[in-house]
Formats: C-alpha cells, sequence, structure tokens
C-alpha cells in the first residue's frame, strides 16, 4: 500500500522539525499508543492497539529514524508485529518553507502480513488511510496549537 | 431371497449389486453420531495451535519461544530444531536439481508462503495454545516473493529455493504421432492462451490429527483424517525417525476431503513431535483460516495453446506449453503437471499432440491433488480450445465437438499418450444433455433475446474421469521412481457364529464404502447387504492395506471393489470346501442362499454358523489340509504395464467414466453476473454399484464445478503474496442458494477391463468449467468476447464486456 500527500503547517519549519524528530513528541500523535519506550535519540518501541474491523490486537513496534537531515528531511521505518500479523512501513518526509508555515510532504509505503491483511483487507486500505489522516491532524494540532 | 451361484463367472446384474439401496452410514451422519478425529478425546490431552507466517517469503533469523513456554498451560513449543532432530527432509519424486528441495513439516531457515507453519505449541486448553503462538517472537528478514509461474521463470526471480537454484522444479515435452506434419496440413492454426486459476476442495471437517505416544510399550497411534495415510507412510517413513513398525494410524468417519486431505502427513507428524516432546497425547482441530491458507489448492497452470485445424473444424493436431505453479513446496508435485497424461486427446480423436510442461514453484500455498487432478486442468484447455476453433473458423461448437469426439465404434481407444479409453458412447451423451435443457428451442429463441439486449448462452462439454491410475506414471517424471501399478487389500472373514465381516484398507470420507461392499459380498454369499458387517474407518493394525491403500483417483469402484470381490470368493472357497465335506458333496454342486449352503436341487443344507463351528471350534471334523478359522485376505493388483519410457507412452488408467453437460446461462451486462437458467448431466461411469451414491456423487460433482468456474478462486495479493480470500466471505464457497437444480440421466457402457464392469466415479466433476465457459462465450458471442480464464465471477465479465463495447 502506498500512500502520499501535503499539508501545512501555521509554524516554522525548525519548529516543525524538532516536534517530530523527537520519539517522545511524535509519540503524542501515535494511535491508541500503550506503552512507549525510547532506546535511543532515533529509536523507540511502541506498544499500539490497532487493527481492522473486528479483527482488532496489541501491535509491538520498533521505530526507527533514519536519513535525518535537519531540517529539511527524514525517513521512519517502523516494524510491527502481534495478532498475527505483521506491518512493515518505511516513511519519508520533506519539510519546506510557506510564507506562513512549513508544508510537509510525505510518503508512506506499508506492508500488512498476516491475518489482518488476509481477513481484513477490504477494509485495510480505508482503515490505513484513516490511520494516517488521524496521525497528521494530530501532528497540526500539536504544533498550531 | 438372494441366490448365489458358485461358478467362476458370477453373473451380472445381480439382486444387490446395481440396486440403489440406502446408505449404511447416513443415519448415523445425518443423525450427528458420526465419529470424527474431533470426537477423540484422551486423558491427559493437549490441545495444539501453530504459529503461522505471516510472510510470504522471508529468512528465519531468530525465533524465541521463552515467553510462550512460561505461559501456564503450555506444556510443548516445537521449532525447527526439534523437526531438524525428528526429521529427514522428504523425499522428492523429481530429477535432478529439484530433488535436493528440502521440505520439512515445519519452516526452516526460511517460511516460503504466508501461513507456513513455524512452531508448534500444545497446552491444555486450544485457547492457551493460541496465546502462546501470540507469545513467540519470530525475526524475519523479508525477501521479494515470487507470486506467478511466468515471474518465477525468469532469470532475475527471487528463487523460493535456494538449494535447488532454479524454480523450474520439472520440465518435459512430450511429443506424440507427427505434430510438425499436422501444422504444415493445417489450414488454419489457433492460438489461445489460457489460464486456469486456483480453488480447492472444501471440505466440512477440517484437516485434524490426534498423536498419542504410549511409552510403555513405544507405540505411536496417530488419529487423523488423511484420505490416504497408508500412501503417505512412504513420505512418513522415509523421514520421520521413528520405527514405522510401532506407527498406527487410526481414520475414523472423515467429512470429505475431495484431494485436499492428502497433504496431511506434515502435520501427522508435526502433532505427533509435540506429543513425543510433551509426553501426552495432542490434538489438533484446523480452523477455516488456516485451512484456506496453509495451500491444498488446486494446480494453477497457464496454457499457451495452438491447434492446427482443417477448415471443416477437424482438429489435425494440438501444441500446449504448459506452465504450472505448484506454490511453494513440491510435496505431491510434479504429478499434477502430468496427469493430462491419463486423457492426452481428452474426448477427442486428434493423435498429434506436443506437450511442453513446465512446474514451478512461487510463494503461495502448496498444491495438493484436488478432485480431478491434473487432468480438469488439460481438460478445460482442451475444450477451450475447441470452441475456439469453431468460433475462428464461424462453425458451431457443438457440430466441431461431435464431429472430433472418439466415436463409440472405435472402443477401447488408444489416445496419444498411450491411455487407452475402455469404453462410451460420447457424441449420444451430448446429445442426450443438449435435448434435457431443450437446446434447439434455445438456439432460436436467443437471437430473439439478443436483439432485445439479453445475452443468453448455450454451452455444452464432455470431461472424461479417468479412473484408478497406474503409478508407473510417475517414472516418466524420473525414471528412477521405485514405483508402479496399484493394488489394493480386502480382509474378510466368517465369524464363527456365522456372520460375515470386511475389513478393506480405504479411508472413505463420503464414498459409502461400507454400503457399497456389503451390495457386492451379499451377492456373493447370497446374504443381504445387512449380514455383511464393513468395519468402519480404517486401522492399520485391522484393515489389510499394500502401498497404493487410500480413497483418491476414482478406483474404489475398481480396486478395491476388486479386492473385496477377490476375498469373497475366496472365503466362499473355503466355506464350500468344508460345507461340501460336511454335505457330503462336490463344492460345485452347492449354492449359498439365506445363510446357508445347500445342495443344489436338494433340500440338504448346512447353516453358515454350523460351517463356521467347525472351522473355528470342532476343528477334529476339518477336512484334510483344510487350515482351522475363516479369515483370507486379496490383494487385487491392476492390470498394468510400465510405460514405453522412449516414446514416453504408457496406458495411465484402467477406467474412462465421462459426464456431458450442457447448461444455459444469461448474462446480465450491466453487472456481468451470470445466471444458470438450466443445467443437464448425463453420466457413465459404466455399472453402478449402487445407482444412488453416483446420484450423489454427480449433483455435489456438478455443484463443485459451477463453483470453481463462478466462485471458488484462492487470490493472492500481487505484491506481498498475502491470501485475500482466506475466509468464506471473500472464499465464496456456494450453498444450495447458487446451484441450480440439476437434470441427471444416465448412460451405462460397462468397462472391459474390470471384473464388474465397473468404472470411477468421483472426478469428472469438474464438466461445468468447460460448459460454463462456452455458454459465457455463446451469450456474449455478438460482441466478440474471448473467455480465456476457468474463473469468471461478474467482475472479469463485466470487464471483458466493457472492454469489448470499446
Amino acid at each position: 500500500m502506498h500512500f502520499e500527500g501535503n499539508f501545512d503547517i501555521k509554524a516554522p519549519r525548525q519548529k516543525v522539525w524538532d516536534f517530530i524528530s523527537i520519539p517522545n513528541n511524535l509519540a503524542k500523535c501515535l494511535p491508541d499508543l500503550q506503552k512507549l519506550e525510547v532506546a535511543a535519540p532515533d529509536r523507540f518501541k511502541a506498544t499500539i492497539k490497532a487493527g481492522v474491523g473486528f479483527v482488532k490486537g496489541t501491535f509491538n513496534f520498533e521505530f526507527t529514524m533514519l536519513d535525518m537531515q535537519p531540517p529539511t528531511h527524514a525517513k521512519l521505518s517502523a516494524h510491527g508485529s502481534g495478532t498475527g500479523s505483521t506491518v512493515d512501513l518505511e516513511t519519508a518526509i520533506d519539510l519546506s518553507d510557506l510564507s506562513d508555515g512549513t508544508r510537509m510532504a510525505w510518503k508512506a509505503d506499508a506492508k500488512v502480513g498476516g491475518l489482518i491483511a488476509s481477513v481484513g483487507q477490504r477494509l485495510l486500505e480505508g482503515a490505513a488511510q484513516k490511520l494516517v489522516n488521524n496521525l497528521f491532524t494530530c501532528l497540526k494540532k500539536q504544533l498550531e496549537g | 431371497m438372494a441366490e448365489a451361484i458358485l461358478s467362476k463367472e458370477i453373473p451380472v446384474p445381480r439382486k444387490w449389486v446395481g440396486t440403489p439401496i440406502k446408505t449404511k452410514e447416513a443415519p448415523r451422519l445425518i443423525t450427528g453420531r458420526g465419529r470424527f478425529v474431533d470426537d477423540i478425546k484422551i486423558p491427559n490431552m493437549l490441545y495444539a495451535a501453530f504459529l503461522r507466517s505471516p510472510y510470504a517469503h522471508a529468512k528465519i533469523k531468530r525465533i524465541d519461544t521463552s515467553k510462550a513456554e512460561k505461559l501456564p498451560g503450555v506444556v510443548a513449543v516445537v521449532t525447527q530444531e526439534d523437526v531438524l532432530k525428528w526429521c529427514k527432509p522428504y523425499p522428492q519424486i523429481v530429477p535432478p536439481p529439484a530433488d535436493k528441495l528440502l521440505d520439512y513439516p515445519i519452516a526452516v531457515d526460511k517460511v516460503r508462503f504466508a501461513g507456513e507453519p513455524v512452531a508448534a505449541v500444545a497446552a491444555t486448553e486450544r485457547a492457551i495454545a493460541e496465546d502462546a503462538c501470540e507469545l513467540i517472537e519470530v525475526e524475519y528478514e523479508p525477501l521479494p516473493p515470487v507470486l506467478d509461474a511466468e515471474e518465477a521463470l525468469k532469470p532475475d526471480a527471487p528463487l523460493v529455493h535456494e538449494e535447488v537454484g532454479t524454480n523450474l522444479a520439472w520440465h518435459e515435452v512430450f511429443d506424440y504421432g507427427d505434430v510438425d506434419k499436422a501444422f504444415a496440413e493445417a489450414d488454419k492454426v489457433i492460438s489461445l492462451k489460457l489460464h486456469h486459476h486456483r480453488y480447492g476442495g472444501a471440505p466440512t471437517e477440517t484437516h485434524a490429527v490426534v498423536a498419542d505416544y504410549d511409552k510403555g510399550t513405544g507405540v505411536l497411534t496417530i488419529y487423523c483424517n488423511n484420505q490416504m495415510p497408508m500412501f503417505c507412510m512412504a513420505l512418513i517413513g522415509l523421514s520421520f525417525n521413528f520405527p514405522t513398525d510401532k506407527i498406527r494410524i487410526i481414520t475414523p468417519d472423515i467429512g470429505g476431503g475431495f484431494g485436499s486431505k492428502i497433504l496431511s502427513y506434515t502435520y501427522m507428524m508435526l502433532i505427533s513431535i509435540l506429543a513425543l516432546k510433551a509426553g501426552r497425547p495432542v490434538k489438533w482441530m484446523e480452523d477455516r483460516r488456516e485451512y484456506l491458507a496453509a495451500g491444498t489448492h488446486c494446480n494453477e497452470a497457464t496454457f499457451y495453446v495452438e491447434a492446427a485445424v482443417k477448415k471443416d473444424g477437424t482438429i489435425l493436431g494440438i501444441k500446449a506449453k504448459t506452465l504450472h505453479d505448484v506454490g511453494a513446496y513440491l510435496r505431491y508435485e510434479p504429478v499434477g503437471a502430468l496427469l493430462w497424461i491419463q486423457v492426452s486427446s481428452g474426448p477427442y480423436r486428434f493423435k498429434n499432440l506436443r506437450m511442453d510442461v513446465n512446474a514451478l514453484v512461487t510463494n503461495k500455498g502448496p498444491v495438493a491433488p484436488i478432485r480431478g487432478y491434473g487432468r480438469i486442468q488439460h481438460l478445460w484447455m482442451l475444450e477451450r480450445t475447441v470452441e475456439q476453433v469453431a468460433r475462428q473458423l464461424s462453425l458451431d461448437p457443438i457440430e466441431v465437438k461431435l464431429k472430433n469426439y472418439v466415436r463409440p465404434e472405435e472402443m477401447p481407444y488408444v489416445a496419444p499418450s498411450g491411455a487407452t479409453y475402455d469404453s462410451g458412447d460420447y457424441p449420444t451423451a451430448l446429445k442426450k444433455a443438449l435435448q434435457m435443457i431443450n437446446y434447439e428451442a434455445w438456439r432460436k429463441k436467443q437471437k430473439e433475446l439478443w436483439k432485445q439486449g439479453r445475452y443468453i448462452g448455450i454451452g455444452a462439454a464432455l470431461f472424461q474421469d479417468s479412473g484408478t491410475n497406474n503409478f508407473a506414471q510417475v517414472r516418466l517424471i524420473y525414471k528412477n521412481n521405485p514405483f508402479s501399478g496399484n493394488s489394493r487389500m480386502a480382509e474378510m472373514w466368517m465369524d464363527e457364529f456365522g456372520r460375515i465381516i470386511v475389513a478393506v484398507g480405504s479411508n472413505p470420507h463420503g464414498q459409502n464404502h461400507e454400503t457399497v461392499v456389503s451390495q457386492v459380498v451379499a451377492d456373493v454369499f447370497g446374504v443381504t447387504p445387512d449380514d455383511v458387517f464393513v468395519v468402519p474407518g480404517f486401522d492399520s493394525w485391522v484393515h489389510g492395506w499394500t502401498g497404493h491403500a487410500g480413497t483418491y483417483a476414482s478406483q474404489f469402484a475398481v480396486s478395491g471393489i476388486g479386492a473385496v470381490f477377490g476375498a469373497a470368493k475366496k472365503l466362499r472357497e473355503k466355506i464350500a470346501t468344508i460345507a461340501a465335506h460336511m454335505l457330503k458333496a462336490k463344492p460345485e454342486e452347492l449354492v449359498f442362499k439365506d445363510g446357508k449352503v445347500w445342495v443344489k436341487g436338494t433340500d440338504r443344507s448346512v447353516a453358515f454358523w454350523q460351517v463356521a463351528n467347525l472351522a473355528y471350534r470342532n476343528n477334529l471334523e476339518l477336512p484334510e489340509g483344510v487350515e482351522p478359522g475363516l479369515r483370507v485376505v486379496y490383494a487385487w493388483k491392476g492390470p498394468f504395464k510400465l510405460p514405453d519410457m522412449k516414446k514416453k507412452t504408457l496406458n495411465a488408467t484402467l477406467t474412462y467414466s465421462y459426464q456431458a453437460h450442457a447448461c444455459v446461462v444469461e448474462v446480465d451486462p450491466e453487472t456481468g453476473k451470470v445466471k444458470i437458467l438450466d443445467y443437464a448431466v448425463v453420466d457413465d461411469c459404466g455399472v453402478p454399484i449402487n445407482p444412488g451414491i453416483v446420484e450423489g456423487q454427480v449433483h455435489g460433482s456438478a455443484m463443485n464445478g459451477i463453483a470453481a468456474a463462478l466462485y471458488e478462486e484462492y487470490v493472492y495479493s500481487k505484491d506481498t503474496g498475502q491470501l485475500l480470500s482466506s475466509t468464506f466471505m471473500d472464499y465464496l464457497f456456494p450453498t444450495t442458494l447458487e446451484i441450480p437444480d440439476i437434470k441427471v440421466d444416465h448412460m451405462i457402457s460397462p468397462s472391459p477391463f474390470t471384473e464388474l464392469g465397473t468404472k470411477g466415479v468421483g472426478e469428472g466433476s469438474l464438466v461445468p468449467l468447460g460448459s460454463i465457459a462456452g455458454a459465457i462465450e455463446d451469450a456474449l458471442s455478438p460482441l466478440g468476447v474471448v473467455i480465456t480464464d476457468s474463473h469468471n465471477p461478474p467482475e472479469r465479465i463485466y470487464r471483458m464486456i466493457k472492454a469489448a463495447k470499446k
């Protein structure tokens, strides 16, 4: 599954970068976060409740920040497993200046395997889109609020 | 009451053979009194669950079971480490290099399809075992999957098995007649690319195993629902580090199989290893999602076909390159890629055939010998080709079929591969089926309806059901395969009270063997089927068996009944010897009737129990040289020959049942939905032992084929190899609502090659793949749509209509 999009934040680029490059900040926007464990500045583990339709369960994710080019570009790679399923996620974020804030261009590739992929496939794309939307709405709120 | 004549030749028909008596099995099964593997409860028994791979292709870097082992209730966890201790890789039947392919009951080092077992847990409750699976940590390194046979052939394709060095597991060219000459003489050459989809059997009962290791005696009892466990013993015995003489296999009632219950030997071993490790009995009952995901699908095949034809529709020859996608492991393959050899020219009489056969491994579930194994794909391909020949020559497909069918006077007919079609009248069967749907009337109406924008189509097809196979066909895959012929064993005894008991080496799962065996035996002994007890289920320590034992490949009516008939004659001979001594008569003067042996034309008789008493207890009065007891074993052996390795020909099966199907469909041009307006089947399976059971087989198999043509398909995601049709929400198993009323009629062409004239009847089932594809194409012929896929759900038809209208 591939997703991408842009959205604008009414906040300076450095502020956006500072927020998204720190796991504890980023974690504030992870949906249904149960537990966070920051192992290193660029690595953290998160336990998240997620699912599709009636197939819901707890996932253990490991996030790694890669290719950090402050305050312009970042990659976040995540691997999660649980509920007989796996999620492999690669995201890339590019920040650019706008006259009144920052534009965030993002891309995400997700590979989902196991129970959620096979049973929930009809709902998967919609559910993933919703998750992504919630994440960015939250980021916007956190940064603009 | 019945009278059996004591002569070598028992006349056909008899009193019970050919009679649609009610089955012995039905009362217990329909009142919920059947006993299945899941009904078995052993004290101290544990329950198993599997952790299955979420990836289609990945390296296993680490498995940590420590958390799972600590979960209260968990007794044993099995991973590749244990399996490598207990097992050698399964032997392969392919020539090098694919013979190096490593296959175990569990993923070792790599996972090769989504759903492959990675670990197994035994716990005091199933729920605990499932929870424990969640606690097992597996670190995978995902690899790119290969999900298509053509992709798998490419030199840069990911390798499913590095040890083999190629995904091409088997390649062979078979060349019969003079194909080049046929193409040189052709008026026209028709080319087609066809795809036969993946579907499967969906038995009510999924796979199940209970393994019970008795430390005291060292005996391992495996209760299972494998439909040919003693056949699979060849694989178990060669790979399982456990003494074969101490393995006892029991199959109780089995809830359907359709060939999918052949590959469960991997589970039989895995659950045994769990039981050995736990030191307690272990039960595993597969859930439906596991069943759908873990393979046992039918062979998926892509065909590149060329047909050399005359202007009048006469087929001169066919060339086909086939790519079989057999999934992640070979298991029973590449037999499915070869079995077209049993029906090489189908019902047609062309003599020139070149088959370029390729079997490829991919990161999908391993395929199994699903109903119509390897023949259905080929027969469907031939049927599509013949229909396209007709359409491209502007001829009527029905006429072209009739023109090319083997004629009844040519029977027994030797097909290009050496397959010898025993008997039948194909043209009459097809015409009869067409009459049953009022073909002429529909043809007239069709043109009118087209004008109204209604798309009505008529389709008809005839497929053979080749039964009782000659396993020497595997020599054509690899000349060194130490395997040939066919055999079946039956044990029969009269107890000391004169009751007749039969135990056959088969594993029925819906075929009603108890009933048909009792019918045959009743005729031999002049009793009723109720007087014959057929030991239900199978127990390797009770039922006689040979290396071909099991229930598969449309053969019980020939091989199983052959063994039973042979045993019955042997037992009757012994009874006659003793009775003749008691009656002071000659054996040939005796008749068996009403539980007694009579001197023909007199009132002198002895009851079975009197003979039995002499044999079992009063043996000082036995005639000289007669052994005490009344117990016999008989093994039937098929009259087969080894293949001609140079010509690559052999007579691959003994009997050829066939079914002609005719149907009328309406295609909704707005939605692509196909509605069946009429459906008729003409079946010819030789002499039916129980016509009622045959009727059931015919209905069940038509349903199976209609479902395959319109509903059932295993769909994998194209990028990640996840099975998307993984529940009955998406894998569209039909109900009676989806299946039309089916009109059935019969013809009887006795097989000249079997003792009772019987033939197999289990697998000619998928004729609807041919008839429905033809009918859809016929309905949409004003648009010029060509059906090239065996599966035609509304979406595919909708897209074809849309493309055609552009």
